[in-house]
């Protein structure tokens, strides 16, 4: 897990129960507390800024509709991250496509405890370039790599939330990894 | 093991979320609780009109109904009792036999609004029960 992106997760637990006993303002809570973090994760995901404005949205909708379903004794996130790719994928399916991110350089934001200057530049370049890797990497290991490292779930989460074993999220990993060294490799040698 | 890689992963930037997404979430939240709402508040009016219903077909019925029945007496319990204890075989077959008398003296006597209005009393009732038993479950769920 990658710790700066951990939830609170202890207080959601009590925000569910609220929130399935009826009382909006605990879901409002959960869905200001959690949008950033799943928009994030889905924004890897999707082709574009709507696409994924309307996944978030309609995860979120289904969420309140689906909420007696959570189990509470368990973290919310991956079973909003879970929603969140199911909403996808029923969308996808509809479109009959699953298209690639198309991420854009413009607008990025960075880290705020960063080097000087110039080591400064050279991160920005290389997130950015490895941002554009991720956008390359097929659907499959785009996903596993958002769902991880956007949205700091376990290997457990993620193959609940892709509906996919263990095993395969590791493969996944891996070779998204393997890939993305190439990339940035190329990169280091002016190849790219 | 952590690498280079990894943290640079950690690290990915992003869009941020536009204010208007949260905006435009808590517009659409509270519209789905409004129609929720209207939903629940339809569905309880229309229990109460069918149980109102049954209500207005089954009390005609329930004149000719008593009728039927057989007057309930101290001297009567006693007769029965007693031919109980002298004969009871004879005494419980005498009893079925007057129970089905008086079942065929209501049916008879029945319009067909009673089965109507007895199946529009179940409805608002067999409701309630479910929802009871589903509110029973979420608070379980939410318990355990």
């Amino acid at each position: 897990m990658y710790s700066h992106r951990k939830p609170l997760d202890d207080d959601d637990t009590e925000l569910v129960r609220l929130a399935r006993g009826g009382e909006a303002q605990a879901f409002d809570r959960l869905v200001e507390r959690h949008t950033p973090r799943l928009h994030r994760v889905v924004r890897r995901l999707a082709s574009d800024a709507g696409e994924a404005e309307a996944i978030v949205q309609e995860a979120w909708l289904r969420a309140w509709r689906r909420l007696p379903e959570c189990d509470a004794g368990r973290p919310l996130f991956p079973w909003l991250v879970q929603v969140a790719v199911n909403v996808a994928r029923d969308q996808w399916r509809r479109e009959r496509r699953l298209a690639l991110a198309d991420l854009g350089a413009d607008g990025l934001e960075l880290a705020e405890d960063e080097p000087g200057p110039e080591p400064r530049l050279e991160r920005k370049l290389a997130l950015q370039r490895l941002a554009r890797g991720v956008e390359r990497l097929p659907p499959a290991q785009r996903a596993v790599i958002a769902l991880r490292y956007d949205g700091g779930l376990a290997y457990e989460e993620i193959a609940q939330a892709l509906a996919i074993p263990v095993n395969t999220v590791r493969t996944h990993l891996h070779r998204a990894k393997a890939a993305l060294r190439i990339w940035m490799e190329a990169a280091d040698e002016g190849l790219a | 093991m952590k690498d280079w890689l990894d943290d640079l992963l950690s690290e990915l930037p992003s869009e941020p979320v536009r204010p208007e997404l949260q905006r435009s979430l808590e517009r659409r939240l509270a519209a789905v609780r409004r129609a929720e709402v209207r939903r629940r508040r339809a569905w309880y009016g229309l229990r109460a009109l069918a149980a109102a219903a049954g209500v207005w077909l089954l009390v005609p019925q329930l004149q000719p109904a008593t009728r039927a029945l057989p007057p309930l007496s101290y001297a009567g319990i006693g007769v029965w009792l007693r031919g109980l204890a002298a004969s009871p075989p004879e005494a419980i077959a005498g009893t079925l036999r007057r129970t089905l008398d008086l079942e065929s003296g209501i049916a008879g006597n029945l319009a067909p609004d009673v089965a109507v209005g007895l199946a529009l009393l179940a409805l608002p009732a067999l409701s309630i029960v479910i929802g009871l038993l589903g509110g029973q479950t979420q608070r379980e769920a939410s318990a355990a």
